[in-house]
């Protein structure tokens, strides 16, 4: 790349690193594959910075690397993820639990879903998009982004029980 | 007034407020793009030569076991020339070593040069096993579905659906042997073309075009690369 490129490249890491680590925590559910996965992401788009044909793509064309790396992850056989039937360890976490606790809840939970469902559910309410651009990053249709997410949040409210409305009270 | 959405929201962004220090950083990221860079260049030029390797090995030892039997043939032989012995038994017995020495044939050394039939073949394997030898990132890729118009003159071409990370596209590779009518030669905005002649006096496209939702054309850095790798070859 040229330094104008490398210079945009720098920038555009400089703001969207921790947005990117974010995602990637709650795709995983662990800081340390966050980081992995956030670098390798961006160790992609650097390699296809110049290829990118619209600047405004590049939140969008991340966010899918991210999230397929994840995913296809959580497959593979030495990592392959299972929905649990059993509901973590919530002892701090009823109505009076304090923020860390909760907040530790709703990871935990996070990682019991179906990474698909996950994945839509981070998309939609950790990075805001409509149900449109979660199907674009997900690369499904809008009618399988709605049903993911209700197949997710009731996955959630099977694991957390009264805590995700406690979540959704103390958001 | 917050809704549902709104609150669980919230709640998703203070699950992560409390993000520990990041683990890597610019210099990181650059380090790895440039290893990653280096890994591909040199997979390129393995590739190359495995290909060769294969291939004189394949050829040498159809040339061993024809000569030891006279009417053996051998699974490593190229299929052209599989077709052209007849088998056991009937004339082609005694031109079975001048056959594994046939035009279509690739010697040790010697380009694969054009292709036997009346039609080109869209998914021509022997090109095939030359472009993911040169590139292993193309091996798993699938066929892409092609038109079936009889295009004459001893060419070959493959045309895969291929996935570079987020990137998806086609990436076809065009042979043209010597004297044929040109390959396709016109590129839109966004393709990635390479032309390089060939060995035996032909020419070799190769083109990656992304996809209408790629948002970047895959292996881009890969076209011509490979298009150079594949020019001794055929």
């Amino acid at each position: 790349m040229d330094d104008a490129a490398e210079r945009a490249f720098a920038e555009y890491f400089r703001a969207r690193r921790d947005a990117v680590r974010r995602t990637a925590f709650l795709l995983c559910g662990d800081w340390h594959r966050a980081d992995d996965h956030a670098q390798s992401a961006f160790v992609a788009l650097h390699r296809h910075w110049h290829r990118i044909r619209d600047p405004q793509a590049l939140d969008a064309w991340v966010r899918r690397t991210l999230v397929r790396a994840v995913v296809d992850e959580s497959r593979r056989p030495w990592r392959r993820e299972r929905p649990v039937e059993i509901t973590p360890d919530r002892a701090a976490t009823g109505p009076s639990a304090d923020g860390v606790a909760t907040r530790t809840a709703l990871v935990e939970a996070l990682r019991a879903v179906p990474a698909r469902q996950r994945a839509v559910l981070v998309l939609r309410y950790l990075e805001g998009l409509d149900v449109t651009a979660t199907a674009e990053a997900l690369g499904c249709s809008t009618g399988t982004v709605k049903s993911q997410t209700a197949h997710g949040l009731a996955a959630l409210r099977a694991i957390l029980g009264d805590t995700l409305d406690d979540l959704r009270a103390a958001g | 007034m917050e809704n549902d959405d709104d609150r669980l929201a919230a709640a998703f962004r203070a699950a992560v407020q409390d993000a520990p220090e990041a683990g890597f950083d610019h210099e990181d990221v650059l380090a790895g793009s440039r290893r990653l860079a280096r890994r591909r260049r040199t997979l390129v030029a393995g590739g190359v030569a495995a290909a060769a390797i294969v291939l004189a090995g394949g050829v040498t030892t159809g040339v061993v076991l024809t000569r030891d039997g006279g009417t053996t043939t051998s699974a490593a032989a190229p299929a052209p020339e599989r077709a052209e012995q007849a088998g056991p038994g009937s004339a082609a017995d005694a031109a079975a070593p001048r056959a594994a020495a046939a035009p279509s044939a690739p010697r040790s050394g010697a380009p694969l040069g054009p292709a036997a039939g009346d039609c080109v073949n869209p998914q021509d394997p022997e090109l095939r096993a030359l472009v993911d030898a040169a590139l292993p990132g193309l091996a798993g890729a699938r066929e892409a579905p092609t038109t079936m118009i009889c295009r004459p003159g001893g060419g070959r071409e493959v045309n895969l659906e291929v996935t570079d990370g987020a990137l998806t596209g086609l990436l076809t590779v065009v042979y043209t042997p010597a004297g044929g009518p040109p390959a396709q030669t016109a590129s839109a905005v966004g393709w990635v073309t390479a032309e390089v002649p060939t060995a035996s006096g032909g020419t070799v496209v190769v083109t990656s075009r992304g996809d209408a939702d790629s948002g970047g054309v895959p292996f881009a850095d890969d076209v011509r690369p490979l298009a150079e790798a594949l020019g001794p070859q055929l």
